[in-house]
């Protein structure tokens, strides 16, 4: 693995320099300086919704970043047959993958921190010109909140990673990590809402089963998600971080030694 | 040791039915250290599909390819070659200077050696004004010689060049060319596949010709070529009629080419047509043995794999 940082750099500099990076954080320029406005329309928790509304439009264009670079950078690899190039060198496929990984990890990192300062100046301003009677930033949860996001991100790359690995079509790869993130972020509420909070309705055994299964195998992304706790100001223990992070951990792990272990058997004509 | 070996190499790709398209055939051949070899073929002959498997990115379905007596799946290795693809395409957000340190970091070179070897490839290249541009500005011409130069980076044993030539202008064709006997005259081993059979007449030791899969012929180029004269062809600066009242009582056939005439003749017949034209002897432009071009053998070859699959 001595090759990942020539790796990592190049695919760390072609996100930086491409158009999506840049037309994204233009974007979520324009969102984040609406945070302002919007904020004021609950004169109450204007604090709470400055946050909350940060937290979000980072969470959002860190996704749609996540989603366009992770699916761009692989596939346009193998579309215009670059990956000839890396891998005539003295580079193993694996080292590919997870350079690949590490690069595209990095920007996510990087535009998290960027994403982050912005909705922190936000928060931070309205903080300011707001009396404490109308909410105070807990400035802990907000950088947990934050670091937990920018681990799921990874996390859904390496599921990118991992479709890109076998999947031909950029849209494909696309959409099946959409599917992923969308079923990643509400099966562990449906499972605990089928198990506890459906009082007179019969549920199926069958369905249940499938459910559960469902839990296991794909990832729980709601397990990343600390923006209320950053809002409200709620106490996170120590496990509700721990966990996660080892599971987030483990679970990319687990997708990109998928991913090279298909790549090391893979034909690029 | 030869620095390239391919052992009974065969290639099939599965077809959607339970057919197979063989894309390479039983191919067996070694290349010698230091010589410079042509692989030549029509389109589809099997060039590129040999080319992916001595650099692992495709799989034999049998047989192995060796590249400086290692397996050609062994990564280390590749450190020792260089690899120009058919219409390269390098990441354009890049600029020459950054894609050389790439090569150079992904050969396991350290950053004095790589900056050595950049300014000096850069110049070669003719790229060195623009090692700061970024590659997405390039012409095909450009891209070609940061190519080119990423190749080379590690001052590889072995070099692989996949049609270097095509899409070149006359001056990127010579500039190719003369890289090609700088690095002969280094010592190293070139493996170039190309459709410009003057390019390979011009720098190859050895050749051979792949249709249909088959490797049909490996020769050394002065064998290949070094036949007997089947004629000759004589230039003079006459007009056709006057060559005509010249040729009576000889086998030869004439043609108006421009103010002159060609005017092709047998080996037996040189003498005589030469006597005939001897009152237009100041007029001789040029006299040329006519022996079988390479464009004559890879013809003649693809005629045999024709005839042979029909």
């Amino acid at each position: 693995m001595k090759h990942l940082w020539p790796i990592a750099k190049i695919t760390f500099l072609e996100g930086l320099r491409s158009r999506v990076f840049f037309g994204l954080f233009i974007v979520a320029l324009l969102l984040f300086s609406s945070t302002y406005t919007m904020s004021y329309l609950f004169p109450h928790d204007v604090v709470k919704v400055a946050v909350d509304l940060g937290l979000g439009i980072t969470s959002l264009v860190g996704l749609i970043l996540t989603l366009f670079l992770g699916t761009q950078l692989l596939a346009k690899d193998l579309e215009r047959r670059t990956i000839h190039m890396v891998l005539a060198k003295a580079v193993s496929r694996s080292e590919y993958v997870v350079g690949k990984f590490a690069g595209l990890s990095l920007i996510i990192v990087c535009s998290m921190i960027v994403l982050g300062g912005f909705a922190a100046f936000a928060s931070w301003t309205v903080d300011l010109l707001t009396a404490d009677q109308y909410g105070v930033v807990h400035w802990p949860t907000f950088v947990l909140a934050l670091s937990m996001m920018t681990l799921m991100f990874m996390l859904l790359a390496s599921v990118i990673f991992f479709f890109s690995s076998f999947v031909s079509s950029t849209f494909l790869a696309l959409g099946l990590t959409l599917v992923i993130y969308l079923i990643g972020q509400s099966v562990e509420e449906l499972k605990h809402f089928l198990e506890t909070g459906a009082e007179g309705v019969a549920i199926s055994p069958v369905f249940l089963k499938i459910v559960t299964v469902a839990y296991y195998i794909f990832p729980n992304l709601a397990a990343f998600n600390f923006k209320t706790q950053a809002a409200h100001g709620l106490s996170v223990s120590l496990s509700d971080v721990v966990w996660p992070f080892l599971y987030g951990v483990f679970y990319s792990g687990v997708m990109i030694a998928s991913a090279a272990w298909i790549f090391r058997r893979r034909e690029f004509t | 040791m030869e620095p390239i070996v391919f052992d009974d190499v065969t290639k099939l790709y599965k077809g959607r039915s339970s057919t197979s398209q063989v894309a390479v055939d039983h191919l067996r051949l070694s290349i010698a250290e230091g010589n410079v070899f042509g692989f030549l073929g029509p389109n589809g002959a099997g060039k590129s599909t040999a080319i992916k498997i001595l650099l692992n990115l495709i799989f034999p379905t049998s047989g192995q390819a060796l590249l400086l007596g290692k397996p050609a799946a062994d990564t280390a290795v590749r450190s020792r070659v260089g690899y120009l693809p058919e219409s390269p395409n390098f990441y354009d957000h890049l600029t020459p200077e950054e894609l050389l340190w790439f090569g150079g970091k992904t050969s396991g070179l350290r950053s004095n050696q790589i900056k050595e070897r950049t300014d000096s490839l850069l110049d070669l290249v003719d790229l060195a004004r623009v090692r700061r541009q970024r590659l997405r500005t390039f012409s095909k011409g450009m891209i070609q010689r940061a190519g080119v130069a990423l190749a080379l980076v590690n001052d590889p044993d072995v070099v692989v060049l996949d049609e270097p030539m095509s899409g070149l202008d006359p001056l990127g064709r010579k500039l190719m060319a003369d890289i090609i006997r700088r690095l002969k005259h280094e010592g190293k081993t070139v493996f170039f596949s190309s459709h410009i059979l003057h390019d390979v007449e011009d720098l190859c030791d050895q050749v051979g010709i792949i249709v249909n899969a088959r490797l049909r012929r490996v020769a050394g180029l002065a064998d290949v070529l070094s036949v007997p004269a089947t004629g000759w062809s004589l230039t003079v600066k006459a007009t056709p009629d006057t060559v005509r009242s010249h040729l009576t009582g000889v086998t030869a056939t004439h043609t108006a080419r421009g103010g002159l005439t060609e005017i092709r003749t047998s080996e037996m017949d040189l003498g005589k047509l030469l006597d005939r034209l001897g009152a237009l002897k100041e007029g001789l432009v040029s006299a040329t043995p006519l022996r079988p071009t390479l464009e004559d053998i890879l013809l003649q070859e693809i005629e045999h794999a024709d005839g042979e699959s029909r």
